[in-house]
């Protein structure tokens, strides 16, 4: 199919989490990850988030693939931008490098790498999310979150008809190609080249458009809307494991808090 | 007990003049099968919304009449009550098949009444052993075939247990097997559960096969005629001057009828029209049918060596083709879904290259040419016209093609000129072509392909869809085309077509060709058509009933024979 | 809207999940539309188109589920660029409050046209200062990310928005 979900088909602990505790998961480390910028628990949370990777036995290759640039990236760029201004973490600030103007506090050091610290613990999190939550779970667990259930079907519906309009687009660019258009070659200038994409576009949104008043038909004569509820076919389960996970999550998120109000309450810098 | 009961019925959508039904009255008892015959645009679909309720409910306009649905009106009954009362089955598999499987799909119209899981669970299993699609709860969408999604969408609506069920064109998109499945089950429904059913068609000859108890005919927004079958069949006039194909047995009678070779009421069945046939016509055919159009002796035009080709999913999709297609022929390309049929098309432009074996297009291997050489000799005519369309004029849209390939200025002019000349296009050429009819937007496609100034032209399932009288006036064009000595390949499931139309028929199934021959011959052959979802027209089973040989020949053919011998 | 607040009718919901879809599609194959040796996406003038021609509550939930779902392809989980976009949508369908997705005299195509410039850049700039919160640094998070993402989305906003829209008037007489 053209268009494939990274989700990873497995059993594992993660896996058979209710959706609803994972995106607390990703909520709560957002949260916590956000509260400090203190190394020591930013690590312990980084490991701990990193730890979710061999629980949802997601295949290290793909872990890699997605963990290495990330990890370059943020660290290059935490440190390029950070590094440079000395008080950036508040005064008072000790030069550890100087050359010409360009001045390196050790402070400005520590906070470039607690920031990259930051953004990867709540990376693997985010990740595990996505890979193990196959999509179609996600309508009923936000309707579970007392989303209005219409706006929770929106996914399926825009779940179902993914491999219909990637099916739809294959056909629409071999009909224009067998008009000589290739969209990756277009012609004419640059206003030319930016409209590339509208001899596939116009007929897809189009035909779209005439498909959505079909199926709203379809979904208006079974009801769909009668009642301000509705039940539905796929159950989410909390478990006692999802209660435990929701506790523990709970509990880093309080401690992180109170550590912040009243412990660390600063970038904290070892010397 | 009454069904459905409809007196002086009206209706006009809020957004246009005219009214699409005047004055409609129609009873339907409980456990009857009734059939609604009517062209496009004839309002049957309108009369089917006012029975289920979208007309008042989601489509806003000017009522006026009642329609009751056992006993209460359906404009002052909530839609989820009547759903429960009436259920409808609609022409699109793709668009009414809403869940992400199977099982959910079916459930989906519970889920909205707020049914227990329990109860669904029972219900969806129920629903799906009747339509016989147990063991495939989980199956996706789109892993199924047409024919498989509507048995779906049937199952859907029989969960919601209602007595009524509605079927608006439910064949349409359907190969011909397929069809006869889903008019088994109406039949089933209709027989064993004592389902009220109302169908609305126009392939009366389908319909018909599996018997109805009464027909109403629609015509401009009117009842123009109602009764059984017999009463229907006496006013052929009527049906053939309102635009509907008689069946094609019926359509001989009809014929002889004029010229008084045939006496009393028109058949209703193969059977019923050869016994009548057998004592008073004797037809002697020996020599003038059968004969294989001539072997050409010129070059091909089009090419296949051993053709393999795999999709990069892995599908292997032709496996192993060797076919050689002759200038001016017309043929008919023809096999269930998924046989490879586009894909052939596909290959002959050079939009896929083979994985193994090669084409050659007029002489030049397609693995050596890019698509915009090969388009302007080959061109296609994709089914459904939404999918090229998109300039903002007919003539923008016509030369777009040709501009494409490089032509000449002066060269383009002189292809759109031509195109929309063929087309007759002349006085649409400055409007939008999106905002044109079916029909005209099914025009401006073949004028986009003609542009290109190919030879050779595929139509993928040029009629799919469409009543008689546009299909016709579709393959007018088609016909023109041939007496321009265009070699024509028409992909369709449609057999009478074939035979109407084209010579040579080949029979893809499973990415092979199974079957290559002159028309007549092939499409003749029962078992073979069978393989390929096919079957033979009555025309061929009629002349089997007379003792002839079964031949695949037109109505027309038939009767010529009849009144010569 | 009623005085029970927003009434989401079906077909609203459906060309939701629709323009959702055809976002996902299209952000999915066209990435690679070589311009100056850049790479840009046209498939944000789905998510304005929606925005424009169906209104502004549209356009918001095509956009934010179709980057979900593009999200959901890439594996990764960019939440605030899935507002971000919802946001673009948004702000392309406020016209629509005017004239009801009636696109018919010159000013309607060109307030559809500005409203997804301004659009992207609200869009984009949002979901770059929300990275910026959450300690991504400005730098990275405007300059590298929110900018230039904006800017292509500006452009095939303006360019694609107004075409889109025409062939939707003429489509609607069909």
């Amino acid at each position: 199919m053209l268009v494939s979900f990274k989700y990873i088909h497995g059993d594992s602990l993660i896996h058979r989490l209710d959706v609803r505790t994972k995106l607390f998961m990703v909520f709560a480390y957002l949260v916590m990850a956000l509260s400090l910028l203190d190394m020591r628990v930013l690590a312990i949370l980084f490991v701990s988030s990193a730890m979710l990777w061999p629980l949802a036995k997601t295949p290290m290759k793909e872990v890699g693939k997605l963990l290495i640039p990330m990890l370059i990236f943020i660290a290059f760029f935490s440190f390029a931008t950070n590094a440079f201004y000395p008080g950036i973490a508040g005064k008072p600030y000790h030069i550890v490098y100087q050359w010409g103007w360009i001045k390196i506090s050790l402070e400005a050091l520590i906070y470039s790498a607690t920031v990259a610290l930051r953004y990867l613990a709540i990376f693997p999190a985010a990740t595990v999310f996505i890979m193990t939550t196959h999509p179609t779970k996600m309508s009923v667990a936000l309707a579970k979150l007392k989303i209005p259930y219409k706006l929770a079907y929106v996914m399926n519906i825009a779940l179902r008809y993914l491999p219909t309009l990637a099916l739809d687009y294959e056909i629409i660019k071999n009909a224009q190609r067998a008009r000589g258009f290739e969209m990756d070659r277009p012609q004419g200038g640059l206003v030319g080249r930016l409209k590339a994409a509208l001899p596939v576009m116009i007929p897809m949104v189009m035909d779209s458009i005439n498909r959505a008043e079909l199926i709203a038909d379809a979904m208006d004569l079974r009801c769909f809307g009668v009642y301000k509820d509705r039940t539905w076919y796929h159950d989410l389960k909390f478990t006692k494991t999802d209660y435990i996970v929701c506790t523990i999550l709970l509990i880093g998120v309080i401690t992180c808090i109170l550590l912040r109000l009243f412990v660390l309450k600063r970038l904290w810098v070892p010397v | 007990m009454k069904a459905i009961e409809i007196k002086g019925l009206s209706f006009r959508y809020v957004e246009s003049e005219v009214f699409a039904l005047k004055n409609v009255d129609l009873v339907v008892n409980e456990g009857e099968k009734l059939l609604i015959l009517g062209p496009s645009g004839c309002g049957k679909t309108t009369l089917l919304r006012c029975i289920n309720g979208l007309i008042p409910h989601r489509y806003r306009g000017e009522l006026l009449g009642t329609v009751k649905v056992f006993g209460e009106n359906v404009a002052e009954t909530p839609i989820h009550k009547i759903s429960l009362k009436v259920g409808t089955v609609l022409q699109d598999p793709e668009s009414q098949f809403v869940g992400i499987s199977v099982e959910e799909d079916v459930a989906f119209g519970l889920e909205n009444l707020r049914f227990s899981r329990e109860e669904m669970r029972r219900l969806v299993a129920e629903s799906l052993s009747v339509v016989g699609l147990t063991g495939m709860e989980q199956r996706a969408p789109h892993e199924m075939s047409g024919g498989q999604k509507q048995k779906v969408a049937l199952a859907g609506v029989l969960a919601m247990r209602p007595s009524v069920i509605l079927f608006d064109e439910p064949l349409a998109n359907l190969d011909p097997a397929s069809a006869d499945e889903i008019l088994d089950f109406m039949d089933m429904l209709n027989k064993e559960y004592g389902k009220t059913i109302v169908i609305v068609e126009h392939r009366f000859e389908q319909v018909l096969e599996k018997g109805v108890d009464k027909i109403a005919v629609m015509s401009d927004g009117r009842v123009v005629a109602y009764g059984t079958p017999e009463d229907i069949m006496e006013r052929a006039d009527l049906l053939v001057k309102t635009g509907i194909r008689l069946p094609l047995y019926a359509e001989v009678a009809y014929q002889l009828k004029k010229r008084g070779l045939w006496e009393g009421p028109l058949p209703l069945s193969v059977e019923e029209t050869a016994s009548r046939l057998k004592g008073s016509v004797r037809a002697r055919i020996e020599g003038k049918l059968g004969v294989p159009p001539e072997k050409p002796d010129r070059k091909p035009i089009l090419e296949f060596r051993d053709v393999h080709y795999v999709y990069p999913t892995g599908v292997k999709a032709i496996r192993g083709v060797d076919l050689k297609i002759y200038p001016g022929e017309v043929v008919a390309l023809m096999g269930p879904n998924g046989a490879g049929k586009s894909t052939l098309s596909l290959l002959s432009i050079g939009i896929l290259k083979p994985t193994r074996g090669r084409v050659l297009v007029d002489g030049v291997d397609t693995r050596d040419a890019t698509v915009a050489q090969l388009a302007r000799t080959v061109g296609i005519i994709f089914q459904n016209p939404n999918h090229m369309l998109f300039k903002n004029s007919v003539e923008e849209e016509i030369a777009f093609g040709p501009k494409n390939l490089g032509y000449s200025e002066e060269e383009i002019e002189r292809f759109v000129e031509q195109a929309m000349q063929i087309c007759d296009l002349k006085r649409y050429s400055g409007r939008h072509p999106l905002s044109l009819s079916m029909g005209e937007r099914k025009r401006v496609c073949i004028a986009a392909a003609l542009s290109m100034n190919p030879r050779l032209l595929f139509f993928d399932e040029p009629t799919v869809g469409q009543d008689h009288r546009h299909s016709e006036a579709f393959m007018s064009y088609i016909k023109r085309l041939r007496e321009k000595g265009y070699t024509i390949v028409i992909i369709t499931h449609n057999v009478n077509l074939a035979i109407e139309y084209c010579q040579r028929a080949i029979i893809m199934v499973d990415g092979k060709i199974i079957a290559d021959g002159p028309t007549q011959k092939v499409l003749a052959d029962e078992p073979l058509l069978k393989k390929a979802r096919l079957k033979p027209t009555s025309i061929t089973r009629l002349m089997k009933a007379l003792n002839l040989p079964p031949l695949a020949i037109t109505s027309q053919d038939l009767q010529t024979l009849l009144i010569k011998s | 809207m009623g005085k029970n607040g927003f009434r989401l009718s079906t077909l609203d919901v459906v060309l939701m999940g629709l323009g959702a879809a055809m976002y996902a599609v299209f952000a999915a194959v066209t990435y690679f539309i070589p311009i100056a040796g850049m790479s840009l996406r046209p498939a944000i003038a789905i998510v304005t188109f929606f925005g424009a021609a169906f209104g502004p509550h549209v356009g918001f939930v095509a956009g934010a589920i179709g980057n979900l779902l593009c999200d959901f392809t890439w594996g990764e989980f960019w939440w605030e660029w899935d507002v971000g976009v919802g946001i673009i949508g948004l702000i392309s369908g406020l016209w629509w409050l005017k004239n009801k997705g009636n696109y018919e005299k010159g000013i309607d195509y060109a307030m559809a046209a500005i409203l997804s410039v301004i659009g992207s850049f609200v869009g984009c700039f949002f979901a770059g200062f929300v990275d910026v919160a959450m300690g991504v640094p400005f730098e990275v998070a405007i300059y590298a990310w929110a900018f230039p993402g904006a800017a292509s989305d500006a452009i095939f906003g303006l360019i694609l928005t107004p075409a889109l829209l025409k062939a939707y008037q003429a489509f609607k007489l069909r």
